[in-house]
């Protein structure tokens, strides 16, 4: 109800101003028709000094030349975030070693990337079974080798 | 103001009545036009948004005037690559004619008025007598039919009228749509320059103190 009186109102409005309307746009016709042919010349003048309206004006061109020169930044850096991804290996699994006292542990990577330990002597073979109970399958690879 | 209703025939009321309704439909219908035409403009008016965004991002524009400027010289030459088709036509047109008076040995372009008038409807309105005027009472009546006539000259009046009717109204699109961006300009010359406090960041203040000490 509220925007219909608005509406209706501002026909009201449009309707009492409607000469002022009629003679300001009646003006300004008489400026456009004006202004089309100056605006004529000025293309016929430009067009025999070698330039064309169409083209973009001084402005627009250093406009674009300063935008370049912003994006052209921000399109390196994207380049080396991206590159690290390319370039990523996988990473053999880390096998930490706590060494015990008296004994010589020798340590290496399977070919699943299996820790594997290899012992010197029994004690260091039971110093390995012993701390590593919880951990079978580590313990077999263990006894797999000192048999050998 | 009661005791002329008071004395009014049932006739009367109901005139003044559909009279009341007509004018408030009238007004409705302007009120629906006006939004429809504000709409059209303010679409007309960003095509300076779209002309302006990289000259204003990029600072090469620093104030009003400078804007105005350069906005202005845009929209100069956006009119005028706009209205050329139309001007060209209508020029064209006006060659045409003079080579065929020339051609024709006519002096004056009454056989183009004669045709056209031909070509109008004569229609009788009923009246009636309210309050000392008269006013239209009921739907016209035809008198006189259009007459279509079918030789060179009528041929070019009906052309010649319709292009430039057709050529006229672009003409005057394009005058609109000058005023809408026009309006724009000053709207945006204003609203882009203007600083507002309210849009600073809330810990500015403490930003700045925290570089001093440093």
């Amino acid at each position: 109800m509220k925007d219909f009186i608005k509406t209706f109102l501002t026909g009201l409005l449009v309707i009492i101003l409607s000469p002022f309307i009629v003679v300001f746009f009646g003006l300004a016709t008489v400026f456009a028709v004006f202004l089309f042919f100056v605006m004529f010349i000025k293309h016929i003048i430009l067009f025999f000094k070698g330039h064309n309206m169409k083209e973009p004006m001084g402005i627009d061109e250093e406009a674009s030349r300063r935008l370049k020169a912003l994006t052209a930044p921000s399109n390196e850096t994207q380049v080396t975030k991206e590159a690290p991804t390319t370039v990523v290996q996988p990473q053999p699994q880390q096998v930490i070693i706590q060494s015990m006292p008296g004994t010589v542990i020798s340590t290496g990577v399977g070919p699943n990337g299996q820790p594997i330990i290899i012992a010197n002597n029994q004690q260091a073979f039971q110093n390995v079974e012993t701390n590593n109970e919880t951990n079978p399958y580590l313990s077999d690879k263990v006894e797999d080798k000192n048999h050998d | 103001m009661i005791n002329i209703l008071i004395k009014l025939s049932e006739n009367d009321k109901r005139i003044l009545i559909a009279l009341i309704l007509v004018i408030l439909l009238v007004v409705i219908i302007v009120g629906y036009l006006t939004k429809l035409i504000r709409y059209i403009m303010r679409k007309q008016g960003r095509v300076i948004d779209n002309m302006m965004v990289d000259i204003v991002r990029t600072n090469l524009v620093s104030n009003p005037k400078e804007f105005k400027k350069v906005a202005r010289e845009k929209n100069f030459r956006h009119f005028y690559f706009q209205a050329l088709p139309p001007m060209c036509v209508l020029l064209l047109l006006v060659i045409i004619l003079g080579l065929y008076q020339i051609f024709t040995e006519k002096t004056n372009l009454d056989y183009i008025f004669y045709y056209l008038s031909e070509m109008s409807i004569e229609l009788e309105w009923p009246t009636s007598y309210f309050f000392g005027i008269n006013i239209i009472s009921d739907w016209p009546t035809i008198v006189n039919g259009p007459t279509f006539y079918f030789n060179f000259d009528s041929i070019i009046a009906y052309v010649s009228l319709l292009v430039i009717i057709y050529f006229t109204i672009h003409f005057l699109i394009c005058v609109q749509a000058l005023i809408a961006r026009e309006i724009r300009i000053s709207k945006a010359a204003v609203s882009v320059f203007q600083k507002d406090l309210d849009a600073l960041p809330k810990n500015l203040n403490q930003n700045l103190t925290d570089t001093n000490h440093n």
